[in-house]
């Protein structure tokens, strides 16, 4: 019976003409952001290689130079690019993906598309993303608004109902065909985007583990609207009303909520101006955390108490003062010095950077719940997750890079410390040193990473389908014939 | 009894459309409900059909009670309003096959459905075209053709012919009466007089919600039902 009834749907969407106009549509859009994102991902990519490869040059062709001075003259450090930001490419446009390493400072990551676009960028990206989150479901809402309010405008209803058929039968039969078509439209789509991605090399287990939890959040929130729009379709008297109202629902969930949870997210958990956030880091670079502890006396504290320990006394350095071991001594002291100020500096930056990121992270939980006021927040937030280009995948990216640049700089400063010896401050290491520095080996999180951060967000996009079918269910059921 | 209403009470808030109405209707029999606009015609058929509920009393079909057995008295019925809708992209045969299948009736053939509209005198290359071509007096035959073919027991008609052409109007009466002879029980509510007598067995006058009279349709002539029903309704 569901059969029947869905292949009667079918027909009639086939029939009028909806089906073939709103394909055209889908596969237009679809493969216009498609070729967009490829095209922003092999750029991104070149670009990515091209930097590694002149940041690698740069770094091991330096020349000779002081271990320390190299560490100022820095490097950059590059977050992997997936093919998956094809298609959804989440924050990166606006975080960027590199960081760029040097001793004293630690980086925000930079070079991001949307400082290399003036601000058009801030309009919002037109992506494959977009598409399946905003327009999609407009798609499933024109297929599906007048599935049961056209039968009560038209009167089939009546004579429907007087067959004695069961109204959880006509229920199921009208979602299996709202769902059949939307499959449709889709496949030839998603079978595209699938071959372009698996040209641009995207054939590895991770890319295809995140292509399928993709497929199956997207399912998901298809399904959400599906099962809104049957449930308008059966409470509406008629089926501009249930148009109108679903029209409206969308506009709620995809344009008002997430626009006012970034303002309340915002005004709950503010983030510091970075100009702001850059006078607190140099205040507390010279007075500490507590603003009562100066710089240099920490630091001097530290090596007095490191010298002490190891048995060398300042005095000699007075006593050999033109000799080679006081010249040593002396360099040693200037590593600590670097040491000890690496410390101090790793302390004040690790402080604000945990903080920012804990201010960030609350933002992020406030969007989290808002996931259940909307599906399309949900989604959106799990989209951009499971294709690894989220916030938290980038905090995961920049924190590693931190530790990366802590030892980096520790072990140029040791170099410093312990190979200069009595040459002190020109002291020059060669290529041997760049050579061996500690490589940079990210390995970005695994593709469910997204559920470990983003729960909330994934439970509220099934407690949406389970709420939508429920209500769309009790609705079909009260459908009256008068 | 295939249908049987006993009692039956319908009240729309203040508004009182049915009080205590008592009717029967066998096999083989064409019981033609006539009245003025609002006389609870339509409110019977519907109460039959179970799209409303009574307010009081009881309507059966088959002997079981509408309301608690709303699915299973369905099977037994088929119903043609003024105005048999249809899918208007989909063609007869199909809309055919499709109600039918809702019916029960999932394995009707084509060639049986296909000789079904034929039979209901639907014209053969009409039976491939969509419906939303079709002439009011077409979908009607479809109706019949949908009562055809699930073997419906009982036919509730409402206002079947209005506006139907004389011809189409006459053809129609003739498969009723043609279902008449093979059992089927059927329940007409009608504003045409002549074609009550013409095709009804029974005739019954409804005046604000109430059954005023009732007799054989053959122990009256067409003048003699048209003078009842004009001094019914001028009582």
């Amino acid at each position: 019976m569901i059969k029947h009834v869905a292949r009667k749907e079918v027909r009639e969407i086939v029939r009028d003409g909806r089906m073939r106009l709103l394909g055209v549509i889908v596969i237009i859009l679809a493969l216009a952001a498609l070729a967009f994102g490829a095209q922003q991902a092999i750029r991104a990519q070149e670009a990515r290689d091209n930097a590694m490869e002149r940041a690698e040059k740069q770094w091991e062709g330096q020349g000779e130079r002081n271990p320390h001075s190299a560490a100022h003259y820095g490097t950059h450090v590059f977050a992997p690019t997936s093919v998956v930001t094809a298609i959804d490419p989440g924050v990166s446009p606006y975080l960027g993906r590199s960081v760029e390493i040097k001793a004293h400072k630690r980086s925000l990551a930079s070079h991001s598309e949307a400082q290399d676009s003036g601000g058009s960028k801030r309009l919002g990206s037109f992506s494959v993303a977009s598409v399946f989150l905003l327009l999609i479901p407009l798609l499933i809402i024109a297929l599906g608004y007048g599935l049961w309010s056209r039968e009560r405008e038209r009167g089939t209803l009546r004579q429907v109902l007087s067959t004695g058929v069961k109204q959880s039968d006509l229920f199921w039969g009208k979602t299996l065909a709202l769902f059949f078509v939307v499959f449709i439209l889709l496949i030839p789509a998603a079978l595209i985007i699938v071959g372009v991605l698996w040209g641009l090399g995207g054939g590895d287990g991770d890319t295809l583990v995140r292509l399928g939890l993709l497929a199956l959040g997207y399912g998901v929130y298809f399904g959400i609207f599906a099962g809104l729009t049957l449930f308008a379709s059966a409470i509406a008297r008629t089926s501009r009303g249930a148009l109108v109202a679903m029209v409206g629902i969308w506009g709620l969930f995809c344009l008002v909520t997430p626009r006012a949870a970034t303002e309340v997210s915002g005004v709950l958990e503010p983030l510091p101006s970075q100009a702001e956030l850059g006078r607190q880091v140099a205040q507390s670079l010279k007075t500490g955390l507590d603003g009562e502890t100066d710089k240099d006396v920490f630091v001097e504290a530290k090596v007095a108490d490191t010298l002490e320990a190891e048995g060398i006394s300042e005095d000699a350095l007075e006593f050999f003062a033109d000799d080679a071991e006081a010249q040593r001594i002396k360099t040693y002291k200037d590593g600590l010095i670097l040491k000890f100020t690496a410390e101090w500096e790793n302390v004040i930056f690790d402080h604000y950077i945990k903080e920012l990121d804990d201010q960030v992270a609350a933002q992020e939980s406030v969007m989290n719940w808002v996931s259940f006021l909307s599906p399309y927040v949900a989604m959106r937030t799990l989209s951009a997750a499971f294709s690894g280009t989220d916030v938290a995948h980038h905090r995961h990216f920049t924190g590693y890079a931190e530790t990366w640049r802590q030892g980096f700089v520790d072990s140029l400063n040791e170099a410093f410390a312990e190979k200069a010896g009595a040459q002190g401050w020109s002291y020059r290491a060669g290529p041997e040193l760049w050579k061996n520095a500690p490589a940079f080996e990210y390995q970005p999180p695994r593709p469910t990473y997204g559920f470990d951060v983003h729960l909330l967000s994934a439970l509220a996009l099934l407690g949406w389908l389970l709420l939508a079918f429920v209500l769309a269910r009790r609705a079909a059921g009260r459908v009256k014939a008068v | 009894m295939i249908l049987q209403a006993q009692g039956l009470v319908k009240h729309y808030g203040d508004h009182v459309a049915l009080r205590g109405l008592d009717l029967a209707v066998d096999s083989g029999e064409v019981f033609c409900l006539l009245g003025a606009n609002g006389a609870g015609k339509t409110t019977t058929i519907q109460l039959f059909l179970g799209f409303i509920e009574p307010t009081q009393g009881s309507a059966k079909i088959k002997g079981l009670e509408v309301r608690n057995h709303a699915l299973e008295t369905k099977k037994a019925l088929a119903y043609i309003p003024e105005n048999v809708m249809l899918y208007p992209n989909l063609t007869g045969i199909e809309n055919l096959e499709y109600f039918a299948t809702l019916a029960g009736c999932e394995e009707t053939g084509e060639a049986k459905l296909r000789e079904t509209l034929i039979r209901a005198g639907l014209p053969t290359d009409a039976i491939e075209r969509p419906v939303g071509n079709y002439s009011k007096g077409m979908r009607q035959k479809v109706g019949i053709a949908m009562a055809i073919a699930r073997q419906a027991e009982l036919l509730l008609l409402d206002e079947p012919t209005s506006g139907l052409d004389p011809k189409a109007s006459n053809e129609f009466s003739q498969l009723v009466a043609s279902l008449r002879g093979e059992g089927v029980a059927v329940l007409m509510a009608t504003h045409d007089l002549f074609r009550s007598r013409e095709v009804g067995t029974r005739i019954g006058i409804m005046k604000r919600g109430v059954l005023v009279k009732e007799f054989n349709a053959s122990d009256v002539s067409h003048n003699e039902l048209e003078q009842i029903y004009l001094e019914q309704m001028t009582e």
